[in-house]
């Protein structure tokens, strides 16, 4: 970098054209040719300097989540177990989650859920009203995560869960060496989930946890998933359907946080559980699916359920910093 | 701003050229002569210096000991983990958190209940914006209770909506303009804590309506506590000063006589508890 060097007048220099210009220029040269290591002092950037932080950053609300009413505690969403030996069989649902039902060995209810491409439907949530329902999602020009200059994604979600609800198809409340009835309630309820979707090939995906089991098919396990389980507890009144609401409500509050890397891009999975690689991102988006478990009477005969949930006051943001990722 | 592409007045030509004759004016100008949109003084060093005015050359990278404190962003936090009770007589005037007939019940309307809610200390926070233009992440963390007892289903279910009675709301309000005194009501941030008892004043619910885990003889339902992780994502419009915090509110209207006896009114929480609560903010320039 130049030194800016100014030649003090003397008494007798005259205020000449080139005596004020080479002044002049060797403070312009000065000016417009710095050096960071020289000239830049310890906190010398302020507000003025630097752009901000973040290089994008938006947030989605609305108060109703609901896909078939304008009232919180009224369950909207509705699904139906298959009964089925195969699990991917949906047969009445929007979407359901596992179906754990052994015919070899009778009931086996490990609350586990399947393998991919097994392990069940999930859909956006969406706002009350016309169709089409506007889905929880964040949309923002594609992005490299291995871009130096935004390397990560961080994500937040909250949903209000109202109610919870579950019902057997054409049963009375399973006896005998069914199920007991904390395990129906362990099994059966709705999940939540962050998705992010491939800029290119304009595909959903979820973000899992890259020390997740992996035999093949993978059972990955989807880091941004939280789950609440029935409220539905009496045994005797069960919901009729799904207009009705559950007699305990649920009013749970599900938080998601979630920093999206270029090792999650790199980590994504297909809808047959084989790995994916995608190259830039546009969109994230809240999904929910729900968790309809087939029961059984007690002798090994498969029952379905029905689970119904109602959410309200669902907000998701999405903030990309400026930052550099730390290795090691 | 932007590198100097040329002054106001350019050495060696119209008056600061061969035989021009320059007045004081013209040597200031070329001194100072701020503006907006370019560079046209040495009034660029006056903290208007942009990546522009770096030597071209090489390849040049900033440290982090560069960027001042709080150029990009700021924060701060307030939180607390002593309980705190909030009892019914705060919310007497307050009949029911839904609207009548008590069929078909509705929540009501945030309009006729924002007079009724009550700070929590713990969980309210004032913060400095020193950006013209900045986003404010806010994020909070609350867990409550409360002393009321579940109510039974009203019947026939499917036509009543089943609005549970005796529930305490917890709402989020924020204010998004400098030095404003008026928050706002968040539309998106509120809970709800049900019930925890069933009740014990000798008139338990059937026993059809008495539902597991509780059982016959447990009272309290562990279960009923409730915890929020809230946030909020806020557009903030000038430097100054901007508040966020949660308020709670919960329907009194139990009746108290000459003995000072309470029994329940309409909707029965006597008391409600506030447990652990913070609340956090970060500023982002924009």
């Amino acid at each position: 970098m130049p030194k800016m060097i100014y030649d003090f007048f003397d008494e007798e220099d005259p205020f000449t054209a080139s005596n004020l210009k080479q002044r002049f220029d060797a403070a312009q040269d000065a000016i417009n040719d710095l050096e960071v290591a020289s000239a830049l002092a310890k906190g010398c950037l302020n507000d003025g300097h630097l752009p901000s932080f973040l290089s994008f950053s938006a947030t989605t609300e609305f108060e109703l989540a609901n896909k078939s009413s304008s009232l919180p505690e009224v369950c909207g969403y509705g699904v139906t177990s298959d009964e089925g030996t195969a699990p991917g069989d949906f047969i009445n649902g929007d979407s359901y989650y596992y179906n754990q039902l052994n015919t070899a060995i009778g009931f086996n209810p490990i609350g586990q859920q399947e393998a991919m491409p097994d392990d069940g439907v999930w859909e956006p949530v969406v706002e009350s009203g016309v169709a089409p329902f506007t889905p929880l999602e964040v949309r923002f020009p594609p992005t490299d995560l291995n871009d130096f200059v935004n390397p990560v994604l961080i994500v937040l979600m909250n949903v209000h869960v109202e109610r919870v609800a579950f019902d057997w198809v054409g049963q009375n409340w399973p006896q005998g060496n069914a199920m007991t009835e904390t395990e129906w309630f362990m099994a059966n309820g709705v999940a939540f989930a962050i998705q992010m979707r491939d800029a290119d090939n304009l595909t959903w995906h979820h973000v899992y946890d890259r020390n997740g089991n992996t035999p093949a098919p993978a059972r990955r396990l989807r880091r941004t998933e939280r789950r609440i389980g029935v409220q539905t507890l009496d045994k005797n009144n069960p919901p009729a359907d799904q207009a009705s609401t559950s007699i305990v409500p649920s009013y749970r509050d599900v938080a998601i946080r979630c920093a999206i890397t270029a090792n999650d891009l790199q980590g994504a999975y297909d809808s047959n559980g084989v790995q994916y690689n995608i190259d830039r991102i546009d969109r994230v988006r809240g999904v929910l699916s729900l968790i309809a478990c087939t029961g059984s009477d007690g002798t090994a005969t498969p029952v379905e359920t029905t689970v119904y949930c109602a959410i309200s006051n669902a907000n998701l943001s999405v903030l990309m910093p400026r930052c550099k990722m730390r290795s090691g | 701003m932007v590198q100097i592409a040329n002054y106001v007045h350019p050495p060696g030509a119209g008056t600061l050229g061969a035989g021009g004759t320059p007045t004081g004016t013209d040597i200031e100008d070329n001194w100072y002569f701020p503006t907006a949109a370019s560079g046209v003084s040495l009034e660029v060093i006056n903290g208007n210096l942009d990546e522009r005015n770096l030597e071209q050359a090489t390849n040049q990278t900033f440290k982090k000991y560069h960027i001042q404190r709080g150029a990009l962003s700021t924060s701060g936090a307030v939180g607390s983990t002593a309980n705190l009770d909030y009892f019914w007589e705060l919310f007497a005037s307050l009949e029911k958190l839904y609207d009548v007939p008590v069929a078909n019940r509705r929540w009501l309307p945030d309009s006729d209940l924002v007079q009724y809610y009550e700070p929590i200390p713990g969980a309210n926070i004032e913060y400095y914006c020193p950006y013209d233009n900045a986003k404010v992440l806010l994020q909070w963390n609350v867990i409550w209770f409360n002393d009321g007892y579940l109510e039974a289903p009203l019947v026939p279910v499917p036509t009543n909506h089943n609005i549970q009675a005796n529930v305490t709301k917890m709402q989020m309000f924020y204010t998004d303009s400098a030095n404003s005194t008026e928050q706002i009501l968040d539309s998106v941030g509120n809970r709800k804590c049900p019930p925890g008892f069933i009740r014990d004043d000798g008139t338990l619910p059937a026993e059809e309506n008495r539902f597991p885990p509780w059982g016959d003889s447990c009272l309290y339902n562990a279960m009923f506590c409730r915890s929020w992780t809230g946030h909020k994502l806020v557009t903030l419009t000038g430097a100054g000063w901007y508040s966020a915090g949660l308020r709670t509110v919960f329907a009194g209207n139990a009746n108290q006589s000459n003995d000072g006896s309470i029994s329940p009114g309409t909707e029965s929480i006597y008391q409600t508890r506030v447990l652990t609560r913070s609340m956090r903010y970060i500023i982002f320039k924009s």
